[in-house]
């Protein structure tokens, strides 16, 4: 049995050797390596040549194309895929084709900060993969839907991916993209959870932030394209559908606990409870991976940095499925800036037809349990649908026309606010209030459907980099 | 979140049921290993 190992680089003449030390260092021979250096500038290449490589220079922007630009090259029948920011252990590729052999079509390692990594962001981190490790991959595991392959490290039949026509590249999730790739094709994952593999992790706020962000629209755009399948799939929906179930669930939760925290206190004795009952089994299954002190100084970072977690998670919910506005650029360990498209025409139509009809619906309940003229509904009516065509257009409207909304929206609702009758006996207010208001809707409603020079250009600039979704 | 972790009922949900999966599992593990 031939095995080969593929590795897509970026300009990681910094980390490279130790990646291909680890590789050449491995229990199992390693017959073939094939580097990958896209768009290289530094010692990549050469440092691969070095240790004996066979390399492909090329010009992909992105790692799945990059792999796929490898693939042609690749002769062994067992190919493992590793990340040049990351090393393996000795025995990991031993094991990768002990899980290959027993039955799996595809197999991962489990994966860690780089030992000597320290922070804020590494702890949290570091206590994460440890408690993925024993609980929740080894829960996927078992259902037998992973819902990634760590795309650190893992492997599979070279002929496996062949078969599906090779890595697909099209969203910013590519590790996740294959996988639910290999389950629609009906291949088979399992989580090699002796396996360890240590990576490069953020170290930083902003670059955690990024790749969080990235990581969560890529979740969602992997659902978009694979919802047929993930739907068909009760242990797909499980572990997909929990996520999602806790992920929507976690507004409503906390804003009944805030108010009943408020109202009584003393109910932060249950939350302290909680927190005691996690950090309890949490500490007790991520020691079997990290050390007493990692795991004392990591929980604190875990749970602060979950919060922030779920908060990005929402917020990429609503951006990529509600408004409609997709990430769609690389921002990995060498922080590359965030680019997001522009949303859809149909889609703003759709939102302002929403927010339209939420604002009619509203202001016929305000007007009946009111007993109020007309006049003055339709100054609720128009004040409702203004504030919420310029809270959207915040997301993709030039900032002038945006500000030149509000400020109309703003005047209409504080006579609104004021209840009209301080200034009943000026017929000219009314008059000028809907006019603003009018002016607001419209503005707002002109900006989301014409197509301005600033989007048209992201639009462009991002032609082809990302495949459309909806 | 991206595979690693989550928590609430959904999360609870998961664990008893791989809990009762990988159980199973291994109690088929161990009867066909008695049997041999």
């Amino acid at each position: 049995m031939k095995i080969s190992v593929l590795i897509p680089a970026h300009n990681e003449a910094d980390v490279l050797r130790e990646c291909l030390d680890a590789v050449l260092d491995q229990t199992l021979p390693v017959v073939e390596i094939v580097v990958v250096a896209d768009s290289c500038t530094d010692g990549t290449t050469e440092i691969a040549r070095e240790y004996g490589a066979v390399v492909i220079e090329t010009e992909q922007g992105g790692k799945a194309a990059s792999q796929d630009a490898g693939l042609p090259y690749v002769t062994g029948d067992i190919l493992v895929c590793i990340d040049a920011d990351t090393i393996i252990d000795a025995d990991v590729v031993e094991k990768f084709v002990a899980e290959l052999e027993n039955g799996a079509d595809a197999t991962c390692a489990n994966m860690l900060p780089m030992p000597r990594q320290t922070g804020f962001w590494v702890a949290n981190r570091r206590y994460a993969y440890a408690l993925g490790r024993f609980w929740w991959r080894w829960c996927q595991a078992q259902v037998g839907r992973l819902m990634v392959l760590s795309g650190c490290a893992y492997a599979l039949r070279t002929e496996t991916v062949r078969s599906i026509d090779g890595f697909p590249g099209k969203l910013i999730t590519c590790d996740m993209d294959l996988t639910w790739s290999l389950y629609e094709a009906g291949y088979k994952t399992t989580f090699c959870h002796d396996a360890l593999a240590y990576t490069y992790d953020p170290e930083t706020f902003k670059v955690y932030t990024k790749q969080m962000r990235r990581w969560a629209s890529g979740f969602f755009q992997n659902f978009q394209r694979h919802k047929l399948a993930v739907v068909k799939s009760p242990a797909a929906m499980l572990v997909v559908g929990s996520l999602l179930l806790d992920l929507l669930m976690m507004p409503v939760t906390y804003a009944f606990a805030i108010t009943w925290m408020i109202r009584d206190p003393w109910t932060l004795k249950w939350l302290a409870t909680s927190i005691a009952i996690h950090w309890v089994i949490s500490f007790v299954i991520v020691t079997r991976t990290i050390t007493w002190r990692q795991a004392i100084v990591g929980f604190p970072c875990y749970w602060v940095a979950n919060w922030w977690n779920k908060g990005i998670y929402l917020w990429t919910f609503i951006r990529e499925w509600i408004l409609g506005r997709h990430y769609v650029s690389w921002t990995g360990r060498q922080g590359k800036a965030t680019v997001i498209a522009p949303m859809s025409r149909p889609r703003k139509i759709a939102l302002i037809g929403v927010a339209a009809a939420i604002a009619l619906a509203g202001a016929s309940w305000h007007a009946r349990a009111a007993e109020i003229p007309l006049p003055e509904t339709a100054i609720l009516l128009l004040a409702i649908t203004a504030a919420a065509a310029v809270a959207l257009s915040f997301f993709c409207m030039p900032r002038y026309l945006t500000l030149s909304a509000s400020l109309c929206t703003a005047g209409g609702g504080g006579l609104e606010l004021n209840q009209v009758p301080a200034v009943a006996g000026s017929q000219l207010f009314w008059y000028l209030a809907l006019i603003a208001l009018a002016m607001g809707v419209v503005g707002a409603a002109l900006a989301y459907l014409g197509e301005d020079a600033q989007i048209e250009h992201q639009r462009s600039a991002f032609a082809g980099s990302a495949a459309p979704l909806f | 979140m991206y595979g690693h972790s989550h928590s609430g009922i959904g999360a609870i949900v998961l664990t008893l049921v791989a809990g009762a999966k990988g159980g199973i599992g291994y109690l088929v593990k161990v009867i066909a290993h008695a049997q041999h």
